[in-house]
């Protein structure tokens, strides 16, 4: 409503802020037009996949090192000392910093992407999973072992249905700076991807492809949340009663 | 060795002719706080007989769950050592099963669940389990509660969970860290005949940590008193009341004062 008004009474330029009509517009042309009939015209579904296949990437390698580092850090003291302390030193340095780095060791584009989306996801995964083993109630861990429940299994079939709150707290947490760290590195000028058609609209002027692009990104993004969550409470009992 | 529990058994109905199933010799225990020793145990020396069900009472303080703990093989000894069927003990193993004090099962596994979690990786077959199970449901007297969650049923019925789960791996000791303690007076005295009616049918070796004196004289063949500061073994009654008890009996009433007389003589050194 506020915006509407706002464009009505024409309280700011329409290139610093666009009619919703134009904006709806805008993003029915860029989902739905046919490639090729307009500058953005049915772009969405290439950027779309772009975008999903780093986020993808970059999300799965956080979750397969953080949460493997993470239980061996909340169990084993030593482990904690060792990791912890360069974790958490790496921790403090923002994401934005690497950005260079991660261009000159790979580039633009899709490796890139991925690398920051993978260091910002990691975190969250990491410290959650280590703070999750670490709450497990000592007495489910002596409970499992006394009915012959050995060191591997007994991760699997404890430990890690134990800290799952906290585990899948960690891992939605990650999903969603990875859509963050997929902008910022999409930022770079790569051809194809949500980020990517923000920075281009930027730059040619078009503030209502901006506004789409936001707007799409929160869908997808908050899309990505939801199936997290159901298809972890569909692979494990342990987050279907947990949370 | 002139300790108080051989002088007391060797007079002591029926004890020392089986080779105990337990044993603990010169169990000592300590903890470093801020570099000084803080001893929990002190020397202690128990034979329990196959088929006994032994109440260990004390004090809070006293070290009866690092006893009970190092029994289990969920803590290492300071000095003397845990012979269990003759051999050491070396980790928590299904022979030795534990109930808790609170409530420790897993909240993410159904009671049935919960039940059968033991029996995973013993090559069962699925049937095998679900019978099996469904056995020890009834046994508890759980039947109608096997797809609920640990969340939905009430602590008197968590705690017959915690027994039926480890009934089933058919363990020869059962070690009880209080499991009644959380309970109001009703479920805990059914929760004890329970226990006795399945003790009697299994004829497992119970060792049952309580700080209740009525619970004691309740279930146990013997009781062993313990000290605090640092835990050791003050005396060893043997209970001779004839089963089953009835807590309204004066033989029942003697006892229990002549325990509570002794825990009091306890208190007032301690003073």
């Amino acid at each position: 409503m506020v915006w509407l008004t706002a464009a009505r009474l024409e309280l700011a330029p329409p290139y610093v802020l666009p009619h919703p009509g134009e904006v709806i517009e805008a993003g029915y042309i860029y989902i739905f037009g046919s490639p090729g009939s307009g500058m953005y015209a049915g772009r969405f579904f290439t950027d779309a996949k772009a975008s999903l296949v780093r986020v993808v990437f970059g999300f799965g390698i956080a979750a397969a090192a953080g949460i493997p580092l993470g239980v061996l850090s909340g169990r084993l003291p030593a482990a904690d000392r060792l990791l912890g302390t360069s974790i958490n030193g790496l921790r403090a340095v923002p994401g934005i910093s690497w950005l260079p780095l991660a261009l000159i060791w790979f580039g633009i584009g899709m490796k890139t992407t991925v690398f920051l989306v993978a260091l910002a996801a990691f975190f969250p995964i990491y410290i959650n999973a280590a703070g999750g083993v670490r709450q497990v109630n000592p007495s489910l861990l002596k409970a499992g072992a006394m009915m012959g429940i050995r060191r591997l299994r007994g991760t699997f079939a404890v430990l890690l249905p134990g800290a799952m709150p906290q585990l899948v707290s960690g891992l939605r947490l990650g999903l969603g700076i990875s859509w963050a760290y997929l902008v910022l590195g999409e930022l770079t000028g790569v051809q194809h991807g949500l980020g990517a058609v923000i920075m281009d609209a930027r730059m040619v002027g078009r503030t209502d492809v901006i506004i789409v692009g936001i707007i799409l990104i929160a869908v997808i993004g908050r899309t990505s949340d939801r199936l997290l969550v159901s298809s972890l409470r569909l692979c494990f009992k342990s987050a279907r009663r947990s949370i | 060795m002139t300790s108080p529990f051989r002088v007391l058994s060797a007079k002591g109905p029926a004890v020392g002719q089986k080779p105990p199933i337990l044993e603990i010799n010169g169990l000592g225990m300590h903890y470093h706080v801020n570099g000084s020793v803080k001893p929990i145990l002190d020397t202690i020396d128990l034979a329990v007989q196959p088929g006994e069900l032994m109440c260990i009472l004390g004090p809070s303080g006293c070290g009866k769950t690092s006893l009970l703990n190092v029994l289990a093989g969920f803590a290492e000894p300071s000095a003397g050592q845990v012979l269990a069927h003759g051999r050491a003990v070396s980790g928590p193993g299904p022979d030795r099963c534990m109930v808790f004090q609170e409530d420790a099962l897993f909240p993410w596994l159904t009671v049935a669940e919960n039940i059968g979690f033991g029996l995973k990786g013993k090559g069962l077959s699925r049937r095998g389990r679900r019978e099996m199970v469904d056995r020890y449901l009834s046994l508890v007297g759980l039947s109608p509660f096997g797809d609920y969650l640990p969340a939905e049923i009430s602590g008197g019925m968590k705690q017959r969970v915690a027994l039926a789960r480890v009934l089933i791996l058919e363990p020869a000791i059962l070690l009880m860290d209080e499991p009644f303690v959380a309970l109001d007076s009703q479920t805990r005295q059914e929760m004890q005949e329970l226990l006795l009616r399945l003790w009697k049918r299994f004829s497992h070796t119970i060792v049952f940590v309580t700080h209740d004196v009525r619970e004691a004289v309740t279930l146990a063949d013997r009781v062993v008193m313990m000290d605090k500061n640092p835990g050791r073994v003050k005396q060893v009654v043997d209970i001779d009341l004839q089963r089953p008890r009835d807590p309204g009996n004066n033989g029942f009433h003697r006892q229990c004062k002549q325990l509570d007389d002794l825990l009091r003589r306890q208190y007032g050194q301690a003073l």
